[in-house]
């Protein structure tokens, strides 16, 4: 009976947790903003409207093509990074990290030093900011794929580039998918990239939203809008999902990388020398400017009043520790259900705020959340809000190698006199620890730089590096200007650190983005 | 000691177990002989309480089994895979089921260094597993089955996925040290040699049911239908 | 005597659940705002009301005014300050204020130059000399941007209809659109802070102080001037939000607000003017910039009207 009761617990906290966190935070105030914009009205201005079809068709090409050229540009050091070993290679993966955490405001200025205003400038952007996405999740798996089976098919007689498509290929192509579904969110609900590089021409469905509602106040037309927005991104997970399905492969527990050889030695120097210049570009002019507008010396002085630099740095590492232990939490459960339950919906359901605008979520948050704590003025409610953007990354990290776990495994625990509890415990726990631990990581990484939502529910006590410099870049005075340059490269260095830590926690190539 | 009734187990329409009724006597060694897919391992799976059964009833030692949780029968079976914890060495794969059974310390440690040496791989201890040869995970998986002294030993195929010369000699190695136990075994196997090496007693199996039981020498010598005579006759 | 006591004592307890608990005041108001003030800002209304007062930031205007509206059955603040007159008439309309609205301070948006790029040719004087300026002009997009909208309503009201062939001429001339005012200014100005090469911006009439008050090292006069024609003046309001437990103390902040010496410190803390005329201007104000010649000022009931209608023709012409 006893037993019974705490089975049900078990199950209930289980499901309970992650159900609450995505219904509460996400579903309910999407629900309530949706509600109160919601007009047949809003409808037929967007069907109307030819604006709003250029803008739709616009976010779908943009976000596919960048998508595209993101896995093509990724891909050579995807390979040297998770084929081989080689000095520096942690460095190097820490610091193609950087650039997914810089807020635009900051980079968009150097692209733009660099390209003219345009659909290019646009696109380069994206590559530049998403690299990271598929140096992880691929390099995951791609580092574990026994590398005897490519020797198979090249002794069976396949030329290189045949090796590469019929098995290299087709074993990549779960992660390959689940690193294009993250890619194309990011680039499908970019924001700040195509307003500064767009220059005023170019808009995307998230740009609409917040013109509508923010400087129209025309929240029915933002409301269906964000409804349209919500369909798209809907569909591109479930395709990203059927290209994600499992195939029956089991990776390589480790295998350990060789130095590259002297027929390799060439080219993985050269990927990663290409890659990492072209990366640096905007980073190097960054510092650049942290100087020469003397920012280092705002960062301790008062110079911006009540924004303190230091709060500031202070705040983001508190809400990065919460966001990240909550995501975390609710990521574990939720990949466990998703596991288990074969829930791909709850997958699904968790990706969503990725793709789905920061306004339309900020509205709601202030909208819904007053019952029954009233959380809109409450500080927690910025490292929720990093949470739900952070869990998809958890989850993501802790799937693959929770689904690679043999079902024979978790029987012979139990034949051996394990109960449930201990199962997980003694078995799963173990076996996914690090890749929970790069999980955790990444949802940090997520959390430090988190822009859209904090810009709406961060108070002036509670605000949070990238928001700290989108004011400072709001004031006038060349003081301000070098602060925010000094606290993007605080930014880029806090985010190296932690990559680096996730690396030497890791060890082995496991897991995924 | 153990005693199948009449159970079977259905997978939607598939009959995997047909009314399968299965006796056990004390330190006996039974051998499940049939070809593959004839519901050998689905047997073993609804006996340690892995597979739901449909109908019927298991009972041990005069006790039914049902709504009894696997973790609980305190039977050992050892998976045709071996299904050894990648995470753990080869100590800590043997100790799994003793510390699960909440034996002190240096009792787990001393009945470890017991086992292990009976089945020859004391200098192994530390090992990873993946860095075993096919034979040792063999052994170290028998070891990890028998470690904590288990009421009924299920071995599914324990030497099938080895090469021939190498099943040869463990198969009588195991003989050995499974009468020695005086343990009750079920052995399931698809080869007649090591039926008729190991078990007292086999029973055949076809399609989810089981066709005859008997001493090998019995069924070989009055085959109970052509299909049995055709299985013993072929081989 | 201790009948009086006792009477004090009663009438104190009784008066107590109402006024002796310590009254906090929210103020929403966009970022830039917020973004300024510190302990000292209200500390003289504390201490001379009891009342203290917390300031929650709320985004640029838009956003703020929109929070507003959405939350006003359970809205997040007692005063609402920094409604300007492109949004009073919607936030009016939606009944989120409790009585009248007050104006508090008021800003010019005004085209801005790089003296430097000037010292040669004469630089612009009216809204017409841009139009011959070929790659000079930097402008923020009038539907994402505060300052954008000022100066297209400015040249609206300058123009009349004849507004959408001056843009198309400053389009052919390579006018360049930045979504946002740091964007124009330290993205693509060249003047002052800014690290571009564009010469002219749209920025405020208080931007060549700025460069003064900010500049590290020190300068002596501003690099940057301001044009006197076709600025656009925005207004700020403040007013109590309805709903409100505190429209006593909301009230008396709101007159705090317009108070001398809470004007006085406006310039120098959020680099826009004071309404009351009482109030003085701090030297650097007077000395380093230029007062607009008649700027323009639109109805809110204009502007809300026609707003929608305008920025779309706008961004036809950019489209």
């Amino acid at each position: 009976m006893a037993g019974r009761v705490v089975r049900y617990l078990r199950i209930a906290t289980l499901w309970g947790a992650p159900l609450l966190f995505i219904g509460y935070l996400f579903v309910y105030p999407l629900t309530r903003i949706l509600a109160e914009s919601l007009t047949g009205e809003g409808f037929a201005q967007l069907v109307d409207r030819e604006r709003f079809r250029n803008a739709a068709w616009f976010t779908i090409w943009q976000a596919l093509v960048s998508t595209v050229l993101t896995l093509i540009a990724s891909l050579p050091l995807t390979w040297a990074l998770s084929r081989f070993n080689f000095r520096g290679k942690q460095l190097v993966r820490a610091l193609v990290t950087i650039p997914f955490v810089l807020p635009t405001v900051v980079v968009g200025a150097s692209f733009h030093d660099l390209l003219p205003q345009g659909v290019l400038a646009i696109l380069a952007a994206h590559v530049f900011y998403n690299v990271a996405v598929v140096v992880r999740t691929v390099g995951g798996v791609w580092g574990r794929i026994d590398p005897r089976v490519e020797d198979a098919a090249a002794t069976l007689g396949a030329s290189p580039g045949r090796v590469f498509r019929t098995v290299t290929l087709p074993l990549l192509r779960p992660a390959l998918a689940s690193a294009a579904a993250i890619v194309f969110l990011f680039c499908f609900a970019s924001f700040g990239t195509v307003l500064i590089l767009g220059g005023g021409r170019i808009r995307t469905i998230e740009v609409e939203i917040y013109q509508q509602a923010v400087s129209f106040l025309n929240l029915p037309v933002a409301g269906a809008l964000a409804v349209l927005q919500l369909i798209f991104v809907v569909a591109a997970l479930l395709v990203a999902n059927r290209l994600q399905r499992r195939i029956g492969f089991d990776l390589a527990a480790e295998v350990s990388l060789p130095p590259p050889g002297p027929r390799h030695r060439l080219s993985v120097g050269a990927t990663v020398f290409a890659t990492l210049g072209l990366l640096a570009v905007p980073l190097v002019s960054l510092v650049g400017r942290s100087i020469e507008r003397r920012g280092w010396a705002g960062l301790t002085g008062n110079a911006a009043s009540a924004l303190s630099p230091v709060q500031a740095i202070g705040n983001s590492l508190l809400y990065a520790a919460i966001a990240t232990v909550i995501a975390t939490g609710v990521g574990l459960a939720a990949a466990r259900i998703i596991e288990r339950r074969g829930g791909g919906w709850l997958d699904t359901a968790f990706m969503l705020p990725l793709g789905v605008s920061a306004v339309t979520v900020g509205f709601g948050f202030l909208l819904a959340l007053d019952q029954p704590i009233d959380l809109r003025g409450s500080f927690i409610l910025v490292p929720l809000a990093h949470a739900l953007v952070a869990t998809p990354f958890v989850v993501r990290a802790a799937l693959p190698l929770l689904r690679s776990i043999k079902p024979e495994l978790r029987e012979a625990a139990r034949v051996l006199g394990a109960s449930p509890s201990q199962v997980w415990k003694e078995i799963d726990f173990p076996i996914i620890a690090r890749a929970l631990a790069v999980g955790a990581g990444l949802a940090a990484v997520v959390s430090l730089g988190e822009f859209g939502a904090t810009s709406f529910v961060a108070r002036p006590a509670s605000i949070t590096v990238p928001t700290l410099i989108f004011r400072l870049l709001g004031r006038p005075g060349t003081a301000s200007y070098g602060t925010a340059m000094a606290l993007a490269v605080i930014l880029a260095a806090m985010t190296a650190l932690l990559v680096l830590l996730i690396d030497r926690l890791r060890g082995s190539e496991a897991g995924t983005f | 000691m153990l005693s199948v009734k009449e159970v079977s187990v259905v997978f939607g329409t598939k009959v995997a177990l047909d009314r399968v009724s299965l006796q056990l006597g004390q330190a006996e060694i039974l051998a499940l002989l049939g070809p593959s897919g004839s519901g050998k391992s689905t047997l073993l799976r609804a006996i340690a309480g892995l597979e739901e059964i449909t109908t019927g009833t298991i009972s041990f030692e005069g006790r039914d089994l049902a709504g009894l949780p696997t973790h609980v029968r305190g039977f050992g079976l050892m998976f045709q895979t071996y299904a050894l914890f990648p995470h753990l060495t080869v100590a800590g794969n043997v100790a799994f089921g003793l510390r699960m059974a909440n034996l002190a310390p240096a009792a787990i440690t001393s009945r470890v260094d017991e086992v292990l040496q009976w089945v020859g791989l004391s200098e192994l201890a530390d090992r990873r597993i993946e860095r075993l040869s096919g034979g040792e995970m063999q052994r170290v998986a028998l070891a990890r089955t028998l470690a904590p002294n288990p009421r009924l030993v299920m071995l599914d195929e324990p030497v099938g996925a080895l090469d021939r010369r190498l099943r040869e000699r463990l198969v009588e190695e195991m003989a050995d040290s499974l009468r020695e136990a005086k343990l009750g075994v079920i052995y399931v196997t698809h080869d007649h040699d090591e039926a008729r090496v190991v078990a007292d007693r086999v029973a055949l199996m076809n399609e989810g049911r089981i066709i005859q039981t008997g001493t090998y020498q019995a069924i070989v010598e009055q085959p109970a239908d052509a299909w049995v005579a055709d299985f013993v006759g072929s081989s | 005597m201790k009948r009086l006591m006792l009477l004090v004592v009663l009438a104190a307890t009784t008066l107590g659940c109402e006024s002796d608990e310590p009254v906090t005041l929210t103020l929403i108001s966009h970022d830039s705002f917020a973004d300024a003030v510190d302990e000292s800002t209200f500390a003289s209304f504390t201490a001379e009301t009891g009342v203290t007062v917390e300031v929650l930031a709320a985004g640029d205007a838009g956003a703020m005014v929109n929070q507003a509206i959405l939350t006003k059955d359970n809205p997040l603040a007692d005063v609402l300050f920094g409604v300007d007159d492109t949004f009073l008439q919607r936030a009016i309309e939606a009944e989120i204020f409790e009585g009248q609205v007050s104006a508090i301070d008021y800003g010019d948006v005004c085209i801005n130059y790089d003296l430097e790029a000037f010292t040669s040719a004469p630089p612009p004087a009216t809204l017409d000399d841009l139009t011959n300026l070929a790659d000079q002009l930097v402008v923020e997009d009038p539907s994402l941007s505060s300052p954008g909208l000022a100066f297209l309503l400015s040249t609206i009201d300058r123009y009349g209809d004849g507004w959408v062939d001056y843009w198309t001429t400053l389009r052919d001339n390579g006018v360049l659109v930045a979504p946002g005012w740091s964007e124009a200014y330290y993205g693509e100005f060249s003047g002052g802070a800014g690290e571009g090469d564009r010469p002219i911006v749209v920025s405020y009439a208080s931007s060549p102080p700025a460069e003064v008050i900010f500049a590290d090292p020190p300068v002596d006069e501003p690099p940057t001037a301001v044009m006197t024609d076709g600025c656009y003046r925005q207004t700020e309001f403040a007013g109590i939000l309805s709903g409100t437990e505190h429209s006593v103390e909301a009230g008396q902040l709101i007159d705090f607000m317009l108070s001398i010496p809470f004007q006085e410190t406006i310039p120098l803390t959020w680099f826009v003017y004071p309404v009351n005329e009482g109030a003085e201007l701090p030297e650097v104000f007077i000395e380093n910039t230029s007062v607009p010649s008649d700027p323009v000022q639109m109805d809110p009931a204009t502007i809300d009207e026609n707003r929608e209608q305008w920025l779309e023709e706008w961004s036809d012409i950019f489209g």
